[in-house]
């Protein structure tokens, strides 16, 4: 039985034009002119017990807003939703114990509080027993690394220690689903491997379901076995990991040239040559040409001043989805 | 589960006052333009009486005023800048991820900083008038019931907020509206002037509204102008328009839910 179920999930919203210049601006208190945006639509969603399922998409394409529908948040303009048996808007509260989020971009800690009081708090708020509670922060202070800065006020954090709050606040309660909205964003490399190790243990050892909206393809790599890919509110595809996995091997290669101009090149794996002022940019797919044999191409034939590989973003793998098709 | 769920509305109470003293400075400088207020107030009273006679004399005009600063600063609150500034970051989503409604949240969140405003503010504002400025003092059960009617005042105060509050749904903007709420419960409640010097036809009208009992209701009280069965009659009216701007309150709420947008991160 599926834990999570959407079906023909829409959300519209009114954008209001204010216009430009002080005529419409005054206009626009009389006058409501607007538009109304289709931020999800028609999307169905079924998500069983222990999942973890990487939500991805371009920015604006109707992640968060899925998240913040299935949270309870916001209210569908159509469609239906299931979270485990609640309807989370008629239900906000009692579906919010059953459910931890995390918002990467807004942080819910007392911001002029040491860390501990606001796991103090949130242990009244989510009703958690004293022994619960103890052996809970203790197992994720071993992951996260919390009593670094367990007596430090929230503002004195740094981004990553704050992020490494933030996972261990959803999971306090152990409730049986977690959303994770880009909980990966801006840190560095070693406190993501923490936080995917995190995520790793608590869905492997408490079978708790992860739904997980990322713009880092190593996050979905490392943690995903099923991915969602919506695009401008649709969903595109809707299935495993390997299958797709082709589509995430491309890189971008970005070559500083003297002479831009009289740049060609045709080689098999090159799937995009893009020729700027100063650079050419080569998105090429890795499994069919490795990125050292491109740039020996590449130098024997032109001067070049310098080159860098640039990493694959949730942009590109859709893109490269709508030009091969899906899987 | 009946004990964990009291001591959650604590441990908010607990926290948020911990929070608060995180700014002493702050509450420092703003007790120091409390008291330059008060200090203002009694100079232009001070002026009034002179200039002509004041209905009741000067020690009874100054008493309600004082009363009226010790209560307005007690019975406080900025509900609107709290949401609004949710709303317009975002963050609200935080408030609206977790098992609590927005309202019993602000509310203990306001009542926190109000007991921290009570300590920090009220009371230092009562000892100068009583000893610098030579007020009227209640007997010992007025003292008491003032603090209760105090108490009932912010509830009054917060509820008429809130629901104000919910107009940054629609608008985003929190500032005015705030400045709004307060100039209008500070013209109509007696802060800015004492409701007995109204004419009859009009002390009636402002008996009516909301406004009375959040300020002089309490300050009646003080200046024993309301002792035995009139206090209870006090209370009892606060008590009504509690449960009328409870009422309005969720409604607001639940109609401003709907206007809820939040886009994008």
């Amino acid at each position: 039985m599926s834990l999570i179920k959407a079906e023909n999930l829409s959300k519209t919203f009114r954008i209001y034009n204010q216009g430009e210049g002080v005529t419409d601006y005054l206009k626009s208190f009389v006058t409501r002119d607007y538009r109304e945006i289709d931020a999800v639509k028609e999307l169905d969603l079924e998500i069983s017990k222990g999942e973890i399922v990487g939500y991805i998409g371009a920015n604006g394409a109707g992640k968060s807003t899925t998240v913040k529908m299935l949270t309870g948040i916001l209210e569908p303009s159509s469609g239906d939703i299931t979270v485990n048996g609640l309807n989370p808007y008629r239900n906000r509260k009692k579906n919010a114990m059953n459910i931890g989020v995390v918002f990467g971009q807004k942080t819910q800690l007392w911001w002029d509080l040491p860390v501990r009081e606001s796991f103090k708090l949130l242990k009244e708020i989510y009703e958690v027993e004293d022994d619960n509670y103890d052996e809970r922060i203790n197992e994720f202070s071993e992951v996260l690394g919390l009593d670094e800065f367990w007596d430090q006020p929230v503002r004195k954090l740094s981004l990553g220690q704050k992020m490494r709050c933030e996972l261990a606040a959803a999971f306090l309660h152990q409730p049986p689903i977690v959303y994770l909205d880009e909980p990966t964003i801006g840190l560095d490399v070693s406190v993501k491997e923490k936080i995917r190790d995190f995520i790793k243990k608590m869905n492997s050892k408490n079978d708790i379901t992860v739904m997980l909206t990322t713009h880092d393809i190593d996050d979905i790599e490392d943690l995903c076995e099923r991915v969602i890919v919506l695009d401008e509110g649709k969903k595109i595809y809707d299935g495993r990991l390997d299958s797709l996995a082709n589509k995430f091997s491309s890189r971008r290669l970005l070559v500083d040239l003297k002479d831009v101009d009289s740049f060609s090149l045709s080689l098999r794996g090159v799937e995009e040559v893009k020729t700027n002022d100063a650079n050419v940019e080569i998105t090429f797919d890795r499994e069919k040409i490795s990125a050292s044999d491109l740039i020996k191409e590449i130098l024997d034939e032109y001067e070049v001043i310098d080159f860098k590989i640039k990493e694959p973003d949730i942009e590109d793998v859709v893109k490269k989805m709508y030009r091969e098709g899906i899987a | 589960m009946k004990r964990l769920k009291t001591s959650k509305y604590f441990e908010i109470i607990k926290v948020i006052f911990k929070e608060a003293t995180a700014y002493r400075l702050d509450a420092l400088m703003l007790l120091a333009s409390s008291i330059v207020f008060l200090l203002l107030y009694y100079f232009v009273w001070l002026a009034i009486d002179q200039s002509g006679e004041i209905p009741g004399g000067f020690q009874q005009v100054i008493t309600y005023i004082v009363a009226g600063q010790i209560v307005s600063n007690a019975a406080f609150t900025q509900t609107e800048t709290f949401i609004g500034d949710r709303v317009r970051r975002g963050t609200i989503v935080n408030e609206l991820k977790r098992p609590i409604s927005l309202m019993t949240y602000t509310y203990f969140h306001e009542l926190a900083w109000a007991l921290f405003n009570f300590i920090a503010k009220a009371v230092p504002i009562a000892i100068i008038g009583i000893i610098f400025l030579g007020i009227d003092t209640p007997n010992l059960v007025n003292t008491f019931f003032f603090v209760l009617s105090v108490f009932l005042a912010f509830n009054v105060v917060f509820l008429f907020a809130y629901s104000t509050a919910m107009l940054v749904f629609w608008t985003k903007v929190d500032w005015s509206i705030r400045m709004m709420r307060n100039t209008v419960q500070n013209l109509f409640s007696g802060v800015l002037f004492p409701l007995y010097l109204l004419p009859d036809t009009l002390n009636t009208v402002f008996n009516l509204l909301p406004f009375q009992v959040m300020a002089d209701a309490p300050i009646q009280i003080f200046t024993m102008s309301a002792t035995g069965s009139e206090i209870y009659f006090i209370l009892g009216k606060q008590i009504i328009w509690i449960v009328i701007l409870y009422f309005v309150a969720f409604f607001a709420w639940k109609k401003a839910r709907t206007k809820l947008t939040v886009q994008g991160g």
